[in-house]
């Protein structure tokens, strides 16, 4: 295993977690993305909490050089085999699989982060602008966001208007979340940790359905209903861009040229929405960056 | 098809496609104004120009300024301040301009998103 630097006191940077299934190599996903970032962002100093499996396949598969222009920090945080979820994937409507998920460390990553200030980012949350360069020393020691933005601009996505559901508390999304090391983070994320562990009861208590696997977005948003006192009030901002922008697992992304992705959309069947975006975007359809891995990291080292 | 639904079909899909790449360009320009000062966040608008201008125009040194997240920050330099979110404010909106003129000018799909093979 490459030798990375130690030390645990950096001041701001990315966090990716990326755990390899079968079918999905997060590990590349993670790598695309950390130079991405490295590409457009000043503050771009970028830690990957993952596996031995997924830091070995890394390894193997990319030149140190690449690695290491990547990579400021890597971080082995095992899963725990006993704790991984099964779901389905979508690649574009027309095709589907099944295999584990593997996102359940996320919660840990307040003792994990080598930062003081960190962004932790889905791996397939493409850092495409700089925007995120003005998230940094503001007075804010926690921030994530509740709205989403789809490619064909609809705001009320997956249903519940951001809410939890029709009639609960308001959702927060992973995909991008910041903090500073402080005791107001530290609260949220034991209360994450916990959540974890007792997933059951609070699926129950929360009237959530169980997808069959661990959501950090409920985990979060349990976690922040609980430190606000079970009230609902603004104790936790929105990032300074404050929605994320997202593509649905049904869309594809057709190209990756000169940091650009052309996507279509298909809100109904057979009805295709073409899209040109340089934005930050969750791509989830994740086999769909993993088509495109060689465009992106040529563009992100160029 | 009938060629007149065929057309109507075609410039539906232009239409869809011109709303969406308009839409892109709005959010990109709002995401363009955001501007972090002394640990507070700012939406740079007309008003909060006019507001800082008005300030300037006054004498006034510094200042403490609600931010987005409804932080009071304390604005020491009002006349550095004023000019960086002006700055920002152009920035923004001159790339607005330059872009939206290009997508009025764009007759087709293809052209709306010049992502041409070459």
């Amino acid at each position: 295993m490459i030798k990375y630097p130690s030390g645990f006191n950096l001041p701001r940077g990315y966090v990716i977690y990326a755990h390899n299934n079968n079918s999905i190599e997060y590990g590349t996903m993670a790598l695309c993305n950390a130079l991405l970032i490295k590409k457009h962002l000043k503050e771009n100093a970028v830690a990957l909490i993952s596996d031995s499996g997924t830091v070995a396949h890394l390894e193997n598969n990319f030149d140190d050089r690449i690695m290491r222009k990547a990579f400021d920090r890597i971080i082995i945080d095992e899963i725990d085999a006993e704790q991984v979820g099964s779901r389905r994937f979508h690649d574009t409507r027309y095709a589907h699989f099944t295999d584990s998920y593997k996102n359940v460390n996320r919660p840990k990553i307040y003792e994990f982060s080598p930062f003081d200030e960190t962004v932790l980012i889905d791996a397939d949350y493409l850092m495409l602008d700089d925007t995120m360069d003005s998230v940094w020393g503001l007075r804010e020691d926690f921030m994530c966001n509740r709205k989403t933005i789809d490619l064909d601009h609809k705001v009320n996505n997956f249903g519940f208007n951001n809410r939890f559901n029709e009639m609960s508390i308001s959702l927060y999304w992973a995909t991008a979340v910041y903090f500073r090391k402080s005791e107001k983070s530290k609260l949220i994320f034991d209360l994450m940790n916990f959540i974890k562990e007792n997933y059951a009861y609070y699926q129950f208590l929360y009237r959530f359905s169980h997808s069959g696997y661990f959501r950090n977005d409920y985990a979060l948003s349990i976690a922040i209903h609980m430190a606000n006192n079970l009230m609902e009030y603004g104790t936790v901002s929105s990032l300074p861009v404050d929605h994320i922008r997202f593509s649905m697992e049904d869309d594809e992304l057709h190209q990756f040229k000169d940091g650009r992705c052309l996507i279509t959309s298909e809100p109904s069947q057979g009805d295709f929405h073409l899209h040109s975006v340089d934005t930050n975007i969750h791509m989830m359809n994740k086999r769909a960056i993993l088509r495109h891995k060689d465009e992106i990291i040529s563009y992100a080292i160029s | 098809m009938d060629e007149r639904l065929e057309k109507a079909l075609e410039f539906s899909k232009y239409r869809i496609a011109l709303f969406n790449q308009k839409e892109d360009l709005k959010l990109k320009f709002n995401n363009m104004l955001v501007h972090a000062h002394n640990g507070g966040i700012f939406r740079i608008t007309q008003e909060l120009i006019t507001f800082v201008q008005l300030l300037v125009d006054n004498d006034t040194q510094s200042v403490v300024l609600i931010d987005q997240n409804t932080n009071p920050i304390e604005v020491n330099d009002l006349g550095a301040f004023l000019d960086d979110i002006m700055s920002k404010y152009f920035e923004a909106s001159n790339f607005y301009h330059v872009e939206y003129t290009k997508l009025r000018s764009a007759r087709s799909v293809s052209s709306i998103y010049e992502f041409v093979d070459d």
